[in-house]
């Protein structure tokens, strides 16, 4: 599938064709993919569906095997430093050394960034009510998902990348997390590219996303256009239909009896007579959540 | 699998197969050697001289092979040990079959291993005491188990057991062999067989008894040192600025990783084994120089053992790949190859302080130096003139060696590949062991030939280690020109002047120290020898090793 792309000038990151695998399995197979500056990217995915490969990539982890990789316009590879002094990193399990002391971690990461901001760090730290003696391996679970995003944030990088954030977080730290990144996006501009299967999350936050399945890139867009293309019908059929209807370019059917519900990606004009053919007629038209949307998307991809 | 008894063993061959397959290779491979080889070669002294080390040899490693299978371990990251499958604990058996279950296994796989061996391969070979062997074989696999299971939380001390547990094993095999010179009923092999079935009863039970605390939540690593060191540690004044750039950030992150553990250990060794040892022999003057030699000694082998762990991404880490925490910093892999060469340097600084502190003050306060006076006379004359540089680049000379056995294999540990570090960690074991073993079995021909031609052999031999050395020299500088070729030009300057500068020192020891009479003209050996002892290439390619494992 190929999807529309902003010219790299405008991209934070900007991935071409990027394929990669790990022994027989495909992880990423063909993916292109465009950041744009200041936005908030959600990338959306099942489990093992190749987010946390696709963020290894841009943050220079993995080499690309086909296709590239440019962030900031450069090679992450190539240029490691340079693209990662403008990068701010929170990975799904912060693998921040439990030796630490919470002052100690952002003493040692303030070192490797001159943006770096004491006071915008201290009002984080105190507002995550992390101790600064405490020592990292004593932290709980969202208390340290806390440190690991107050030392990614505090130099406020001109990427925020964030994998996985909030899995197997209390929706309180979840919260924290989320107003956290909204803030720093909204006060600055900045673009914040983060990854999460939690669909609610991707939706109240992101501008931007994609989705993933199975390597594959299958949607790919800004959020209020992708759920503004999204429809789904409700159709009332005369008589009871032992099988699901046949509708061209419908991404899901599901129902029974004489009750059926369709999902479009567009297609809305031409859908009234296709019904009409069928002995169908349409009772209700809702705009999908983004969960729907990525099921039918998800069920799609697999069948094809 | 309807049983879970069958399941976990099933595991466990799972787990293990390719090392079991080697093990009963090795046996397979030497068998067919056996039955191929016609039995006049066989019965032979030479026959058996050739076949004894190879048959020797692997058998040893398919017994470690097997004992690798039965290392029935994983890492707990709650606890942040490797022990007993902690997973495990959720199945619905009982500890005593978990414990038991790989015992049994790890017990009847060595016997019959052990069993092959002995029926299979050395069938003209005269075994004495077989079945003494074959009970401390299978004692040695429960208390390698219960060692690993009991002691999951106690890493540093674990790894004591297991290596003082493994290098005794030899003399507890070799007890009733003293029964001829020593004829004491302690001796004799049916009393110590008794023995050690009871002791092995005793690890038995102590593993179950661990597992099971550790099922219900208990055998905390936490002991009480650490939690006491740990309070030390909240007392002592910590660094509150800031830090003046990346590569400060970065040496004091390795510092604190590692750059204390030599000092510490050579100040523990020092003070817990040689200075008491020192302190009640104090008045015997041979024991001067013995102390002397092994107080020298020791940085150099704690280093070449700690070394294993500093060339890492993560010293107290098993995993080799490099944590997300380092990859994303922005710092060029050269910066962090360079920041563990400086901490390397201050380590090794601090602890040959430490040595030489101590040399001072045992020969100041306790040493009986009269036999080293003597010998130190004798250099003098010897040395009439030359004699304060000879001792001066001989200790820079060991500060320099000690630095080079904790980096020298920077570009092995930094590339995250696990076969690269065993493979080297296995030459280092293993082409000495071989060499030993050659040496031994060979030692009266080898003899021989030196009494017989000795002028002879003696020009082999040098000319040997002349063109082995010269090979040597050559394939490094080759190999250094291509792994600096992607350094900086300024790091590539810096590195040639601290090289040049401490190979020039060991060339100078090279000369200086021929003696004066040098019939066999060993001062080229002694340059050659210079040319290669402080590393070149390998550095240079540790920063690529690190690009490679932070890329993927």
């Amino acid at each position: 599938m190929k999807f529309p792309s902003p010219s790299s000038a405008e991209s934070v990151v900007a991935i071409t064709d990027l394929s990669r695998r790990f022994g027989p399995k495909v992880v990423l197979n063909d993916i292109s993919l465009y950041v744009p500056r200041g936005s908030v990217f959600g990338l959306v995915g099942e489990n093992g569906a190749g987010k946390t490969t696709l963020i290894k990539h841009i943050l220079g982890l993995l080499r690309a095997e086909s296709g590239t990789v440019r962030v900031f316009g450069l090679d992450p590879v190539a240029d490691p430093v340079a693209v990662l002094g403008r990068i701010g990193y929170l990975s799904e399990q912060p693998d921040l050394p439990g030796w630490m002391r919470v002052d100690e971690l952002l003493r040692y990461t303030q070192a490797f960034y001159p943006g770096w901001d004491m006071a915008y760090a201290e009002r984080l730290r105190a507002q995550f009510g992390l101790d600064p003696a405490q020592r990292l391996k004593t932290l709980s679970k969202g208390q340290m998902a806390k440190a690991g995003l107050l030392a990614a944030q505090a130099h406020r990088p001109d990427l925020l990348l964030l994998d996985e954030p909030s899995s197997g977080l209390d929706p309180l730290v979840r919260r924290d997390i989320l107003e956290a990144v909204i803030r720093t996006v909204a006060e600055e501009g900045r673009t914040v590219f983060f990854s999460s299967h939690l669909l609610e999350e991707i939706e109240r936050v992101s501008d931007h996303i994609a989705m993933v399945h199975q390597g594959r890139m299958v949607l790919y867009g800004a959020l209020d256009e992708i759920k503004a293309q999204h429809r789904r019908f409700t159709l009332h059929f005369e008589t009871t239909q032992a099988e699901p209807p046949v509708i061209a370019g419908a991404l899901s059917i599901s129902g029974m009896g004489k009750e059926w519900t369709v999902m479009c990606n567009g297609g809305r004009t031409e859908l009234p007579a296709v019904t009409a053919r069928l002995g169908a007629r349409i009772v209700a038209e809702h705009t999908p959540s983004l969960n729907e949307i990525f099921v039918a998307h998800a069920g799609t991809a697999a069948l094809g | 699998m309807r049983s879970p008894l069958v399941a976990l063993a099933w595991e466990i061959w799972q787990r293990g197969r390719r090392a079991a397959c080697l093990a009963a290779g090795s046996v397979g491979l030497c068998a067919l050697v056996n039955l191929a080889a016609p039995e006049s070669l066989r019965a032979s002294e030479t026959g058996q001289a050739l076949l004894a080390p190879l048959y020797g040899l692997l058998m040893v490693v398919s017994l470690l092979l097997c004992f690798s299978v039965f290392n029935y371990t994983e890492f707990n990251s709650t606890r942040e040990w490797n022990g007993f499958p902690y997973r495990l604990f959720a199945l619905p058996l009982r500890t005593w079959q978990l414990v038991a279950l790989p015992m049994f296994l790890g017990v009847l796989s060595v016997e019959l291993l052990y069993l092959a061996w002995m029926k299979l391969v050395l069938t003209h070979e005269h075994i004495a005491m077989l079945e003494w062997f074959g009970v401390l074989l299978a004692a040695y696999m429960i208390f390698y188990q219960a060692a690993l299971w009991s002691l999951a939380g106690f890493r540093i001390t674990r790894i004591l057991v297991l290596g003082i547990g493994g290098a005794s094993s030899v003399g507890v095999a070799c007890l009733p062999l003293f029964m001829a010179v020593v004829p004491s009923p302690w001796f004799s092999a049916r009393r110590l067989t008794a023995i050690v079935i009871g002791l092995a009863m005793i690890a038995l039970g102590i593993a179950w008894a661990s597992v099971s605390r550790q099922r219900c939540g208990g055998g905390r690593r936490r002991s009480w040192l650490k939690a006491q060191l740990e309070r030390i540690g909240d007392v002592i004044p910590r660094r509150t600025r800031g830090f003046a750039g990346p590569a400060a950030a970065q040496f004091w992150f390795e510092w604190r990783r590692a750059g204390l553990l030599l000092p510490i250990c050579t100040a523990l060794v020092l003070a817990l084994i040689i200075a008491p040892f020192a302190w009640f022999n104090r008045d015997d003057p041979k024991y001067a120089m013995y102390v002397l030699v092994r107080v020298i000694a020791i940085p150099l082998v704690l280093a070449f053992a700690i070394g294993k762990g500093f060339i890492k991404p993560e010293f107290w880490s098993p995993n080799l790949a490099l944590p997300a925490f380092l990859g994303v910093r922005p710092l060029a892999a050269g910066e962090f190859v360079i920041s563990k060469l400086k901490v390397a340097a201050l380590s090794v600084a601090i602890t040959w302080l430490l040595v030489v502190g101590f040399i001072g003050f045992w020969l100041r306060f306790w040493a009986d130096t009269t036999q080293l006076e003597q010998l130190w006379t004798q250099f003098r004359m010897f040395y009439p003139h030359s004699w304060h540089a000879i001792t001066l680049l001989y200790l820079a000379g060991f500060i320099v060696l000690t630095w080079r056995c904790l980096v020298i294999g920077l570009w092995v540990g930094l590339s995250g590949k696990r076969l690269y570090y065993i493979g080297s960690l296995c030459l280092q074991v293993i082409v000495p062991t071989v060499l030993l073993i050659a040496g031994s079995i060979w030692s009266e021909s080898i003899d021989a030939e030196f009494r017989d031609h000795p002028e002879r052999v003696q020009s082999i031999v040098l000319s040997s280690i002349g063109w082995v050395l010269a090979l040597a020299i050559i394939a490094k500088a080759w190999w250094g020109v291509f792994s600096w070729s992607k350094i900086t030009s300024r790091r590539t300057r810096q590195y040639l002047l601290l090289w040049s500068g401490a190979t020039l020192g060991f060339i100078a020891l090279g000369v200086l120290s021929q003696p004066p009479f040098d019939f066999n003209r060993l001062e080229h050996l002694y340059v050659l020898g210079a040319l290669l002892l402080v590393p070149f290439a390998r550095i240079g390619r540790a920063p690529a090793s690190f690009a490679g494992n932070r890329h993927g």
